[in-house]
């Protein structure tokens, strides 16, 4: 009942509207402070090493309200990373920078993710 | 008549919060049981109309807005990898590497059909040149600039597009000349 309500529906879009804006705009802040493909890089790696965290507290401690997740994990943090501008400048790259792109993002990608599960369940351990 | 400039931070954040609402309510439709479909098709999606603004080559302002902010915030990576890594550890080791591998070709696939639609609508003189480095940097003409010389003059800029092909035999110069003026006036339109 409560979760259907109009001003329930209003209140999540507002913030991952919130979110959106300031992930696309420090997205976008980050490409401009750096060189070729490292501002991505940069966003891909840290978003999801944040993601990790928020989302593996919220399997396991589960402190954080539902509203803070929706505006810093589906609002900021899925904002501030991107698939789009990664595949594209992959295309735009020559196959060497291309695949050792896509590798590094994957790879630490991947590793962040672990890493934001592992502080998690330190904090968890608390 | 000048039209006020829109600050970047506007464009990007705008266009970010479009994509972020959209992504949510694209997750909320499609969602997958035991797959993340919903992350698949953003990605998927997002990477293809990045892939066709930028292949248009749409100015500065469009660019930040459709490309950096929408298209940006519409796909994402951090749920990507969290998806990922969560099939895996979950023993789904089989759906992991089909979601890694499947998000990266069939993003790729996305932009290689947006550049084929780009070819077949844009002609060639509007077309901006493949760049030599990576993003950031304005795409250039072949014509030099806004190629107005070409649409007094046809022949200069011969349409190359595979849906324009056949017609340009049928009404050449006339056409050409209707569709150049067209496309001129979206270059004018989506450029500050």
């Amino acid at each position: 009942m409560a979760e259907t309500h109009p001003l329930r529906t209003f209140e999540t879009a507002a913030l991952i509207a919130v979110g959106g804006f300031l992930g696309a705009n420090s997205r976008h802040a980050l490409s401009q402070l750096t060189a070729g493909l490292w501002g991505t890089f940069l966003a891909n790696v840290l978003g999801s090493f944040l993601l990790g965290f928020v989302l593996y507290e919220a399997l396991g401690t589960d402190l954080l309200a539902e509203e803070t997740r929706l505006v810093f994990a589906t609002g900021f943090l899925s904002s501030f990373t991107t698939y789009s501008t990664f595949a594209l400048e992959t295309v735009q790259a020559g196959s060497l920078l291309a695949a050792l792109n896509v590798t590094g993002n994957y790879a630490f990608g991947f590793t962040g993710v672990v890493l934001g599960g592992v502080l998690a369940s330190r904090l968890e351990a608390e | 008549m000048a039209v006020p400039a829109v600050p970047d931070a506007w464009l990007v954040g705008l266009g970010g919060m479009a994509g972020a609402l959209l992504r949510h309510w694209t997750t909320t439709v499609v969602e997958g049981e035991r797959f993340p479909v919903g992350t698949l098709t953003v990605n998927v999606l997002g990477s293809f109309l990045l892939g066709f603004v930028t292949f248009l080559g749409l100015g500065n302002d469009a660019l930040l807005f459709v490309g950096t902010g929408l298209c940006g915030s519409y796909t994402t990576f951090s749920s990507f990898s969290f998806h990922t890594v969560r099939l895996w550890e979950t023993d789904e080791r089989t759906a992991s590497l089909v979601f890694a591998v499947g998000n990266l070709l069939a993003a790729l696939a996305a932009l290689a059909l947006a550049w084929l639609l780009s070819r077949a609508i844009v002609p060639r003189c509007l077309r901006p040149a493949p760049r030599p480095a990576l993003v950031g940097l304005p795409p250039s003409y072949p014509c030099g600039g806004i190629p107005t010389a070409c649409c007094p003059v046809p022949c200069e800029c011969p349409p190359s597009g595979f849906v324009w092909r056949s017609l340009f035999h049928m009404y050449k110069r006339k056409l050409t000349i209707f569709y150049c003026e067209l496309m001129l006036n979206v270059v004018r339109i989506t450029k500050r």
